[in-house]
């Protein structure tokens, strides 16, 4: 057995950000409108190099209006998602952990709508309700899955599934005062939607997503230890204080980002890292980018499947994630049990 | 196995003639009676020392404190009274990387739950030394082989942790805290799962690694007969209070055994001095 190098992990992380390039290209291609990759490729480069005079309509119109921003978008939400899952895995030493099963997504999906009812045109307020209720349903789920002094795999589970149902009868109740129009859109993103026009510019997004993924690599070495318990990782030397504090505040605010423009979208933080891991082990030092580039390409292909399968009607992806996530996490849970 | 492979920080003096490396003094703790997770009783003040090269063991009945003194001297809970020091530096003071650099802890086994191979188990032995990503150097790498060969386990490198017998997994837990470099080894109950073989075969290499006189081991067992064997010092505990600090002979008197342990213990004087332990039940 070889350790792991720092050339492995940049020889993966090209691997694989060359694959998710190649799956970016093949969703801006695919659509109701077919357009060639040559076309795509063009076209982009127009759109780098400012040439805008010499861009066909449906280079401006589909490619960078339509299904650009949609594919940015689900490259952040799939690796905020699947780098929170990959963490919080981590701290409650529990594979079946992610933000979605553990509520920590319906946490952030009621904090967001409390804001939307109360000051509809505050994106910020938005995004902030959202990384509250993320941040108060960690903590509440983590309260309510410890047995005496340790946190039990099965406790937790049934703590955040319970605490999911809770917030997501509270979220009917609120959805139900809302004017029919407005229902339609809500329920669409609260099953996960990437097509609802953005609140904030992607550049922001992208960068306060990236900056909080590269929090958590920077504990990546402390949560290999982690995962083998606090008490160990504490003997080893690991500020197991801080490490928790920076995984669970950048996990729920990854889950607050990507809920507040996507809704709720299930499965991809708990099945990218269980695939990466398969493909590339379990240190945190690989699979938290392996995971941020899994998850993106996961998404935007599951993406590309919810726009096209029955175009034109657009299916949200968040059941595209479930269809084919929920069989996979009923086999894992079969598994662990042994 | 030899127990000098492996450098440790602190060298020179002969052990049985140098100041005392691990002092307690006075050290008590009361764990917050408002938790319910919490134990619910209190250490009374203990004092022993220990030198370089000595091998201590802490006996005791359930629920008499051993845990909580080996918690004490590891540093992860600070005394409410007294102190405990290492090599002159209270060790409840210290930051987690110095004190992961100083002292090594053996505990009960806790699952893994991410499948890992030994080889790289034991390299995180070498965290405490590492920047932050801690990809580990050639002499890491070096250093993590020695201590599973130490440990006679250089053929479990490359098997899975979750693989391995009881027996297999307690040498590798022992060659990530010989890969710590420490000066203080802390083991809570490290023969829980092994056979009397393997529990036999620890403690000599626990032994041997202390007369090598780099480093000092504390061991929490409930093992009378290997702490009679093995052990330099005994701290007999009962219910929170000391009852004896001081050789196998002075401290594992029948008397009182039988009554701490509530168990018709019989002691003997073996031909090198050291008490003998056996149970006495006569049929009914």
């Amino acid at each position: 057995m070889k350790p792991l190098t720092s050339r492995r992990v940049v020889g993966v992380t090209l691997l694989l950000a060359l694959v998710l390039t190649l799956v970016a290209v093949v969703s801006l291609r695919m659509g109701a409108v077919p357009i060639s990759t040559q076309d795509v490729g063009s076209c982009l480069l127009q759109a780098a190099t400012g040439k805008t005079a010499e861009m066909s309509s449906d280079c401006r119109m589909i490619v960078l209006d339509l299904r650009l921003p949609r594919v940015l978008l689900a490259l952040l939400v799939g690796a905020a998602l699947s780098v929170a899952g990959a963490g919080f895995q981590a701290l409650l030493r529990n594979p079946l952990a992610d933000p979605y099963v553990l509520g920590v997504s319906s946490g952030a999906a009621l904090g967001a709508i409390l804001a939307l009812l109360v000051q509809p045109r505050t994106t910020l307020g938005t995004m902030g309700a959202a990384f509250a209720g993320a941040l108060l349903t960690v903590a509440a789920v983590y309260y309510l899955g410890r047995r005496g002094k340790q946190l039990d795999s099965y406790t937790l589970l049934l703590a955040g599934v319970i605490t999911a149902s809770f917030f997501s009868a509270v979220i009917m109740f609120l959805m139900s005062s809302l004017p029919g129009r407005d229902l339609r859109g809500m329920a669409f993103w609260l099953m996960g939607d990437l097509s609802s026009p953005l609140p904030v510019r992607t550049g922001w997004l992208m960068l306060v997503g990236w900056m909080t993924i590269g929090a958590v690599y920077t504990t990546a070495a402390d949560l290999n230890l982690l995962a083998g318990g606090e008490q160990e990782a504490m003997h080893l030397g690991v500020n197991v204080g801080r490490v928790k504090l920076v995984v669970y505040l950048a996990g729920s605010l990854l889950t607050a980002l990507a809920v507040s423009v996507s809704g709720a979208i299930g499965y991809i933080g708990l099945l990218v890292p269980h695939v990466m891991r398969m493909l590339f082990g379990s240190d945190y030092r690989l699979l938290i980018p392996a995971s941020a580039l899994g998850g993106a390409i996961a998404l935007i292909l599951a993406d590309t499947l919810a726009r096209t399968v029955v175009a034109p009607t657009e299916l949200p992806v968040g059941a595209m994630t479930a269809i084919a996530g929920a069989p996979v996490f009923i086999y894992l849970l079969r598994r662990k049990l042994g | 196995m030899s127990a000098v492979d492996i450098p440790l920080a602190g060298e020179a003096e002969a052990p049985h003639t140098a100041p005392a490396r691990l002092v307690v003094e006075h050290a008590s703790y009361a764990y917050d009676p408002g938790r319910r997770d919490a134990p619910q009783f209190s250490l009374e003040p203990v004092s022993f020392q220990a030198r370089r090269g000595e091998l201590v063991m802490i006996v005791g009945p359930n629920a008499s404190g051993k845990t909580t003194l080996l918690k004490l001297l590891s540093g992860v809970l600070r005394p409410l009274g007294g102190h405990v020091e290492l090599d002159g530096a209270e060790v409840a003071r210290l930051d987690p990387r110095t004190r992961a650099q100083r002292i090594a802890m053996v505990q009960q086994e806790s699952p893994l739950v991410f499948p890992v191979h030994a080889a790289e188990y034991v390299l995180q032995g070498r965290y405490p030394y590492s920047r932050r990503l801690h990809f580990p150097k050639e002499e890491d790498q070096e250093m993590a082989m020695r201590a599973l060969e130490q440990v006679g386990g250089a053929h479990l490198a490359d098997r899975w942790m979750q693989e391995l017998s009881g027996g297999e997994k307690q040498r590798v837990v022992l060659a990530r805290a010989l890969a710590q470099q420490p000066l203080l080894f802390l083991l809570d109950e490290p023969t829980l799962h092994l056979d009397i073989g393997g529990q036999v075969e620890l403690l000599r290499q626990l032994a041997s690694l202390a007369a090598g006189g780099h480093a000092t081991i504390v061991v929490v067992t409930h093992e009378l007969g290997l702490a009679a064997e093995f052990a330099d010092q005994v701290v007999l505990m009962q219910r929170g209070h000391t009852l004896g600090v001081g050789s196998p002979a002075e401290v594992l008197q029948e008397e009182v055994l039988r009554e701490v342990f509530e168990a018709p213990l019989r002691v003997e004087i073996g031909p090198g001095g050291r008490p003998r332990i056996r149970l006495e039940v006569r049929p009914e």
